[in-house]
Protein backbone atom coordinates (compact mmCIF):
# COMPACT_ATOMS: atom_id res chain seq x y z
CA UNK A 1 0.00 0.00 0.00
CA UNK A 2 1.54 3.39 -0.95
CA UNK A 3 1.88 6.10 1.18
CA UNK A 4 1.74 8.83 -1.33
CA UNK A 5 -1.89 10.19 -1.10
CA UNK A 6 -1.80 10.44 -4.90
CA UNK A 7 -1.18 6.61 -5.71
CA UNK A 8 -3.37 5.43 -3.18
CA UNK A 9 -6.27 7.28 -4.05
CA UNK A 10 -5.80 6.56 -8.16
CA UNK A 11 -5.51 2.67 -7.04
CA UNK A 12 -8.27 2.58 -5.22
CA UNK A 13 -10.16 3.81 -7.40
CA UNK A 14 -8.91 1.70 -10.16
CA UNK A 15 -10.29 -1.54 -7.53
CA UNK A 16 -13.05 -0.29 -7.06
CA UNK A 17 -14.11 1.09 -10.46
CA UNK A 18 -16.96 -1.72 -11.54
CA UNK A 19 -16.79 -1.42 -15.06
CA UNK A 20 -15.60 -2.48 -18.36
CA UNK A 21 -12.41 -1.96 -18.89
CA UNK A 22 -12.13 0.51 -21.25
CA UNK A 23 -14.20 2.47 -19.70
CA UNK A 24 -12.72 1.89 -16.67
CA UNK A 25 -9.32 3.06 -17.93
CA UNK A 26 -10.78 6.16 -19.62
CA UNK A 27 -12.23 7.34 -15.86
CA UNK A 28 -8.90 6.87 -14.40
CA UNK A 29 -7.40 8.58 -16.87
CA UNK A 30 -9.29 11.57 -16.85
CA UNK A 31 -9.59 11.46 -13.32
CA UNK A 32 -6.04 11.84 -13.09
CA UNK A 33 -5.54 14.63 -15.55
CA UNK A 34 -8.15 16.44 -13.58
CA UNK A 35 -6.46 15.82 -10.25
CA UNK A 36 -2.55 16.93 -11.23
CA UNK A 37 -4.54 19.88 -13.27
CA UNK A 38 -6.17 21.05 -10.08
CA UNK A 39 -2.51 20.56 -7.92
CA UNK A 40 -0.62 22.94 -10.59
CA UNK A 41 -3.32 25.35 -10.51
CA UNK A 42 -3.56 25.88 -6.47
CA UNK A 43 0.34 25.30 -6.44
CA UNK A 44 0.02 28.41 -8.32
CA UNK A 45 -1.96 30.31 -6.23
CA UNK A 46 0.97 29.28 -3.77
CA UNK A 47 -0.14 26.50 -1.74
CA UNK A 48 2.48 23.69 -1.12
CA UNK A 49 2.31 20.31 -3.04
CA UNK A 50 1.19 18.68 -0.10
CA UNK A 51 -1.60 20.94 0.90
CA UNK A 52 -2.82 21.24 -2.99
CA UNK A 53 -2.69 17.42 -3.41
CA UNK A 54 -4.81 17.51 -0.29
CA UNK A 55 -7.30 20.15 -1.63
CA UNK A 56 -7.43 18.90 -4.27
CA UNK A 57 -8.55 15.24 -3.46
CA UNK A 58 -11.26 17.02 -1.03
CA UNK A 59 -12.82 18.94 -3.95
CA UNK A 60 -12.41 15.87 -5.91
CA UNK A 61 -14.70 13.57 -3.46
CA UNK A 62 -14.13 10.11 -1.75
CA UNK A 63 -13.61 6.73 -4.06
CA UNK A 64 -16.62 5.38 -2.67
CA UNK A 65 -18.53 9.16 -3.91
CA UNK A 66 -16.64 8.64 -7.50
CA UNK A 67 -17.75 4.71 -8.05
CA UNK A 68 -21.59 4.66 -6.34
CA UNK A 69 -21.93 7.87 -9.14
CA UNK A 70 -20.55 5.74 -11.54
CA UNK A 71 -22.86 2.76 -10.57
CA UNK A 72 -26.05 4.61 -10.66
CA UNK A 73 -25.69 6.33 -13.33
CA UNK A 74 -24.95 3.00 -15.60
CA UNK A 75 -27.50 2.27 -18.15
CA UNK A 76 -30.64 -0.56 -16.42
CA UNK A 77 -30.99 -2.92 -19.37
CA UNK A 78 -34.86 -4.45 -19.31
CA UNK A 79 -35.73 -2.13 -16.87
CA UNK A 80 -38.18 0.03 -18.34
CA UNK A 81 -41.01 0.63 -15.53
CA UNK A 82 -39.12 2.21 -12.75
CA UNK A 83 -38.80 5.85 -10.86
CA UNK A 84 -38.10 7.15 -14.02
CA UNK A 85 -41.56 6.52 -15.17
CA UNK A 86 -43.19 8.21 -11.77
CA UNK A 87 -40.95 11.54 -12.84
CA UNK A 88 -43.65 13.01 -15.36
CA UNK A 89 -45.59 16.08 -14.43
CA UNK A 90 -48.90 14.08 -14.31
CA UNK A 91 -47.46 11.97 -11.47
CA UNK A 92 -45.96 14.48 -9.69
CA UNK A 93 -49.27 16.80 -9.75
CA UNK A 94 -51.03 13.22 -8.18
CA UNK A 95 -48.37 13.35 -5.78
CA UNK A 96 -48.57 16.57 -4.98
CA UNK A 97 -52.23 16.55 -4.44
CA UNK A 98 -52.35 13.66 -2.68
CA UNK A 99 -49.68 15.45 -0.12
CA UNK A 100 -52.13 18.80 -0.27
CA UNK A 101 -55.55 16.54 0.55
CA UNK A 102 -53.79 14.40 3.16
CA UNK A 103 -52.61 17.38 4.90
CA UNK A 104 -55.83 19.08 4.45
CA UNK A 105 -57.28 16.28 6.11
CA UNK A 106 -54.96 16.18 9.19
CA UNK A 107 -55.34 19.93 9.72
CA UNK A 108 -59.36 20.53 9.55
CA UNK A 109 -59.14 23.99 10.60
CA UNK A 110 -57.30 24.93 7.84
CA UNK A 111 -60.60 23.77 5.45
CA UNK A 112 -63.44 25.31 5.88
CA UNK A 113 -65.04 22.13 3.93
CA UNK A 114 -64.38 19.57 6.56
CA UNK A 115 -66.69 20.48 9.91
CA UNK A 116 -67.82 17.23 10.96
CA UNK A 117 -65.54 14.38 10.46
CA UNK A 118 -65.74 12.23 14.15
CA UNK A 119 -64.63 9.02 13.25
CA UNK A 120 -62.37 8.13 10.13
CA UNK A 121 -64.32 5.79 7.88
CA UNK A 122 -61.24 3.24 7.52
CA UNK A 123 -61.79 2.18 11.58
CA UNK A 124 -65.13 0.95 10.33
CA UNK A 125 -64.04 -0.57 7.58
CA UNK A 126 -61.13 -2.85 9.36
CA UNK A 127 -63.22 -3.42 12.11
CA UNK A 128 -66.13 -4.87 10.09
CA UNK A 129 -63.73 -6.88 7.78
CA UNK A 130 -61.45 -9.02 10.15
CA UNK A 131 -64.33 -11.26 11.60
CA UNK A 132 -65.54 -12.30 8.13
CA UNK A 133 -62.27 -13.45 6.95
CA UNK A 134 -61.64 -14.76 10.31
CA UNK A 135 -65.37 -16.65 9.60
CA UNK A 136 -64.15 -17.84 6.20
CA UNK A 137 -60.90 -19.27 7.49
CA UNK A 138 -62.43 -21.17 10.03
CA UNK A 139 -65.03 -22.98 7.46
CA UNK A 140 -62.23 -24.16 5.56
CA UNK A 141 -60.73 -26.08 8.20
CA UNK B 1 -24.62 26.55 -2.77
CA UNK B 2 -24.46 23.02 -3.76
CA UNK B 3 -21.09 21.24 -2.51
CA UNK B 4 -20.94 18.71 -5.43
CA UNK B 5 -17.40 16.34 -5.58
CA UNK B 6 -15.81 16.91 -8.70
CA UNK B 7 -15.39 13.69 -9.43
CA UNK B 8 -18.95 12.71 -10.11
CA UNK B 9 -18.99 14.82 -12.73
CA UNK B 10 -17.10 12.06 -14.54
CA UNK B 11 -19.78 9.53 -14.70
CA UNK B 12 -22.58 12.52 -15.66
CA UNK B 13 -20.48 13.27 -18.23
CA UNK B 14 -19.87 9.55 -19.58
CA UNK B 15 -23.59 8.93 -19.68
CA UNK B 16 -24.14 12.11 -21.55
CA UNK B 17 -22.00 11.01 -24.22
CA UNK B 18 -23.24 7.90 -24.54
CA UNK B 19 -26.29 9.79 -24.98
CA UNK B 20 -25.22 11.85 -27.70
CA UNK B 21 -25.46 14.76 -26.23
CA UNK B 22 -22.16 15.86 -25.49
CA UNK B 23 -18.78 14.65 -27.79
CA UNK B 24 -15.35 14.36 -26.11
CA UNK B 25 -11.55 14.07 -27.44
CA UNK B 26 -8.67 14.04 -25.82
CA UNK B 27 -6.21 16.88 -26.46
CA UNK B 28 -2.74 18.06 -25.46
CA UNK B 29 -2.74 21.49 -23.90
CA UNK B 30 0.85 22.56 -22.56
CA UNK B 31 2.09 19.09 -22.57
CA UNK B 32 -0.48 17.48 -20.65
CA UNK B 33 -3.24 15.47 -22.00
CA UNK B 34 -6.88 16.40 -21.78
CA UNK B 35 -10.31 15.10 -22.59
CA UNK B 36 -12.21 17.97 -24.28
CA UNK B 37 -15.62 18.10 -24.20
CA UNK B 38 -18.08 20.00 -26.72
CA UNK B 39 -22.44 19.85 -26.35
CA UNK B 40 -23.96 18.01 -29.76
CA UNK B 41 -26.28 19.17 -31.71
CA UNK B 42 -28.87 16.74 -29.64
CA UNK B 43 -27.95 18.75 -26.62
CA UNK B 44 -29.83 22.01 -27.86
CA UNK B 45 -32.63 20.33 -28.65
CA UNK B 46 -32.89 18.01 -25.57
CA UNK B 47 -31.96 21.06 -23.38
CA UNK B 48 -35.53 23.00 -25.07
CA UNK B 49 -37.73 19.71 -24.15
CA UNK B 50 -36.16 19.87 -20.73
CA UNK B 51 -37.06 23.18 -20.30
CA UNK B 52 -40.44 22.89 -21.37
CA UNK B 53 -40.67 19.59 -18.92
CA UNK B 54 -39.53 21.48 -16.25
CA UNK B 55 -41.91 24.51 -17.20
CA UNK B 56 -44.85 21.97 -17.26
CA UNK B 57 -44.07 20.41 -14.09
CA UNK B 58 -43.29 23.60 -11.80
CA UNK B 59 -46.50 25.04 -13.35
CA UNK B 60 -48.44 21.72 -12.44
CA UNK B 61 -47.22 22.27 -8.74
CA UNK B 62 -48.14 26.04 -8.89
CA UNK B 63 -51.70 25.17 -9.46
CA UNK B 64 -52.12 22.81 -7.12
CA UNK B 65 -50.58 24.73 -4.12
CA UNK B 66 -52.60 27.90 -5.57
CA UNK B 67 -56.00 25.56 -5.31
CA UNK B 68 -54.90 24.36 -2.04
CA UNK B 69 -54.42 27.89 -0.83
CA UNK B 70 -57.77 29.34 -2.27
CA UNK B 71 -59.11 26.05 -0.76
CA UNK B 72 -57.77 26.83 2.69
CA UNK B 73 -59.34 30.55 2.64
CA UNK B 74 -55.80 32.41 2.48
Amino acid sequence: MSDDPRERFLNDLKRELRRGPLTRRRAVREITAHLDDAVNELMATGMTETAALAEALRRLGDVGTITSAFHELRPQRGRRWGVRGLRSPAWVAVGAMSLVTALAAELPQTSGARAKTPVPAAVHFSHQARPIKHERHRRRS
Amino acid sequence: MLDVAEGSLYPVLHKLEKEGLIQSRWEVVNGRRRRVYATSPAAVRAVRERLDRWRRLSGAIDSVFVSAREAAGE
